[in-house]
């Protein structure tokens, strides 16, 4: 039954991504065209780099609703100090010639970062280097120590945006972290250190057939501290179920993993209409360069279709994985950004589990901001449903756990949009849950 | 040999000219606040509104604002009110005319020169009730005006950095789900404690002689 809703998905999924291909291109009668594009004062940065963020070229209308969004998109790279769009008269009459003058950073800035992840829980970056742009070809470079309450260690990020005047993006990654993994034994909650080094490499492409494709490698070693502690009176204990006893001690992983992806949302961060998706495939194996060999496959689907000036979002996410996933690569259920209702993690098997199930149908309202891409206040009415399964379980006696709830985000200055959801869970109605977020769980 | 020094300071003098003309902002000359009809009226007249550039983004098309930033204080220095107006002027190329709008009422000219003589000067325009204004008090009105070309949200990089600072962190679809917001420090530090530059296109602030309400 499930499969089958499944396979429904993929193919309303890739309908709609077909239907936005054909979209036909509009008439531009009566309107400026843009005959040439001039950069002024770039010293450093390539001039390709810039008509990167644009989202015209010469010969495409233009209009100042393109100057506003562009100029944004380029103040926000961080490798301008200012950016300023003018014309002049073109060589015809409805031709104008758009001059784009900035004035470039030099120096590397300093950074403060926060925010709230699945993983890492709450965090804090108190103090981030970043040197985007050094030498003019469009970099971004950051490097940041990162403290919160299930995560502490640093980041280090390197992104080319293109390489080799292609349409690939290249990323490079390296993280050292030390991560607190929530267990549940017997509904009482228990905390486990996870220390990781790694390297990640990611090639993504940006337009083409390759935009709807990414790849890449990571490796690294993994230590899970041999033993845990019950958060409630800080006990530790070292008596683990086999399925973690047996995953315990150092290990080395080498990984690639292919993503099959679309993104035609109209807005990354309220999306009113559109598919954002990914069909990930990854595989370790012992010839990667490592100890562990697994393969996990997630399908994570989300359709947002606007209703006036409210939105209906969905979102529906299986996953699967082999017996032999240690239990810190396997699945959760439950918390902020998975099914709301229950405690951060607190319907997960002993030993995490190897498929998972998850829906999600919320209503978005936006309470009030004149602009519909940015209101101050949403309110939002939510039904969660999910379920998750062991090797250890069979597939049909998976217990299906579902919450409807309601809840507010609110736009704060810097911080952006803060999530106060209150949920009710349909098996334990009496045990209402509120959890606060950073942005949309989907 | 004299024909060619004459060439030589005409040269000269163009250079200056092109010198001053880049350097050109507008100036507030002056600005009267009165009390007339039930509202504060103001009187003001501009020069050196519109830089080349402006006038090249007007002439090829493109919108331009004249911002006026209006600040109502108590005197000598205490700031009571802000208000803001802003003057949207649009070329036709079409049917070659220009286009003014301001608070939803249009006016059209068919020159330049209209155009440049309608901005400068602002006869007796009504900016707030005088009821929000106390007989007992004096008063006096500053004022300092920018004009932008193309759309006026290109003058708010303060406010643009601090909302897309909460803009980061998106994972992709399928990756543990995180969402946070970043800081640019070094912004923040240079904007309280760095050399406050005058806003591009704006001009120096102006004030009105002190004024009182009946």
């Amino acid at each position: 039954m499930k499969i089958s809703i499944l396979k429904k998905y993929f193919f309303y999924f890739f309908l709609l991504l077909l239907s936005a291909q054909l979209a036909p291109a509009q008439e531009s009668g009566g309107q400026l065209v843009v005959e040439r594009i001039e950069i002024l004062g770039a010293r450093k940065t390539k001039s390709q780099v810039i008509q990167r963020y644009l989202s015209f070229r010469e010969g495409d209308r233009f209009t100042p609703e393109l100057v506003e969004n562009d100029y944004q998109t380029l103040i926000s790279t961080n490798f301008f100090k200012s950016v300023e769009f003018s014309t002049k008269p073109g060589g015809e009459k409805g031709k104008v010639i758009v001059v784009i003058e900035v004035k470039e950073r030099f120096s590397p800035t300093l950074e403060f970062a926060g925010g709230y992840g699945e993983l890492e829980g709450w965090y804090l970056s108190p103090i981030g280097l970043r040197y985007d742009n050094l030498l003019g070809s469009g970099h971004f470079l950051g490097l940041r120590a990162i403290i919160g309450d299930r995560v502490g260690g640093f980041n280090m990020r390197f992104q080319q945006p293109t390489i080799f005047n292609s349409s690939l993006n290249f990323q490079f990654d390296i993280d050292i972290l030390g991560r607190d993994l929530i267990h549940y034994f017997d509904n009482r909650e228990a905390i486990q250190r996870i220390a990781t080094a790694g390297l990640r490499f990611t090639l993504s492409g940006s337009r083409g057939v390759a935009k709807y494709f990414s790849g890449g490698y990571q490796t690294g070693a993994v230590e899970p501290d041999s033993t845990a502690k019950f958060t409630l009176n800080d006990s530790a204990f070292a008596a683990f179920p086999t399925v973690i006893a047996q995953n315990l001690g150092k290990k080395k992983w080498g990984m690639f993993w292919l993503r099959l992806q679309t993104d035609t949302r109209d807005n990354v961060f309220f999306p009113r209409k559109g598919i954002w998706g990914a069909l990930s495939v990854e595989m370790a194996e012992p010839n990667f360069g490592g100890d562990l060999q697994f393969t996990r496959t997630i399908f994570d689907g989300r359709l947002y279709q606007n209703l006036g000036s409210s939105v209906l979002a969905l979102r529906l996410k299986t996953a699967t994985t082999s017996q032999t996933t240690p239990f810190y690569e396997r699945f959760y259920l439950g918390g902020a950004y998975s099914l709301r209702g229950f405690a951060e993690r607190s319907l997960t098997p002993a030993g995490y589990g190897t498929r998972l199930y998850l829906g999600s149908l919320e209503w978005r309202i936006p309470l009030t901001g004149r602009d519909p891409q940015k209101p101050g206040l949403i309110g939002a009415i939510f039904f969660d449903a999910g379920s998750i399964g062991t090797p250890e379980t069979k597939r049909d006696d998976d217990e299906t756990f579902s919450a409807f709830g309601f809840g507010f985000r609110w736009r704060v200055p810097v911080v952006g949009l803060l999530r106060f959801d209150f949920a009710y869970p349909k098996q334990r109605p009496d045990d209402f849950r509120f959890h606060l977020g950073i942005g949309h769980p989907f | 040999m004299t024909m060619r020094r004459f060439e030589g300071i005409k040269i000269f003098l163009l250079l200056l000219l092109v010198a001053e003309t880049t350097a050109q902002t507008p100036r507030v000359v002056s600005i009267l606040a009165k009390p007339g009809d039930g509202d504060l009226a103001v009187s003001v007249q501009l020069v050196n509104l519109f830089s080349p550039k402006i006038v090249s983004t007007i002439r090829s098309g493109m919108p331009a604002v004249i911002r006026f930033d209006f600040r109502l204080l108590e005197a000598p220095d205490r700031e009571l009110q802000q208000a803001t107006r802003s003057l949207n002027i649009l070329y036709d190329l079409w049917n070659e005319r220009y286009r003014l709008q301001n608070a939803g009422r249009e006016q059209f000219v068919a020159t330049f020169a209209e155009l440049e003589k309608t901005c400068s000067a602002f006869e007796e325009t009504k900016l707030l009730p005088l009821s929000r204004l106390s007989s007992q008090k004096i008063y006096q009105l500053r004022l300092q005006i920018a004009v932008i070309p193309i759309s006026a949200k290109q003058d708010q990089q303060l406010r643009d950095w601090l909302a897309a600072s909460d803009d980061t962190e998106e994972s992709a679809p399928g990756e543990d789900r995180a969402a946070g917001f970043r800081l640019n420090l070094s912004q923040l530090l240079s904007f309280f404690w760095g050399k406050k530059d005058r806003p591009y296109g704006a001009s120096d602030w102006a004030i009105s002689p002190p004024f009182q309400v009946e």
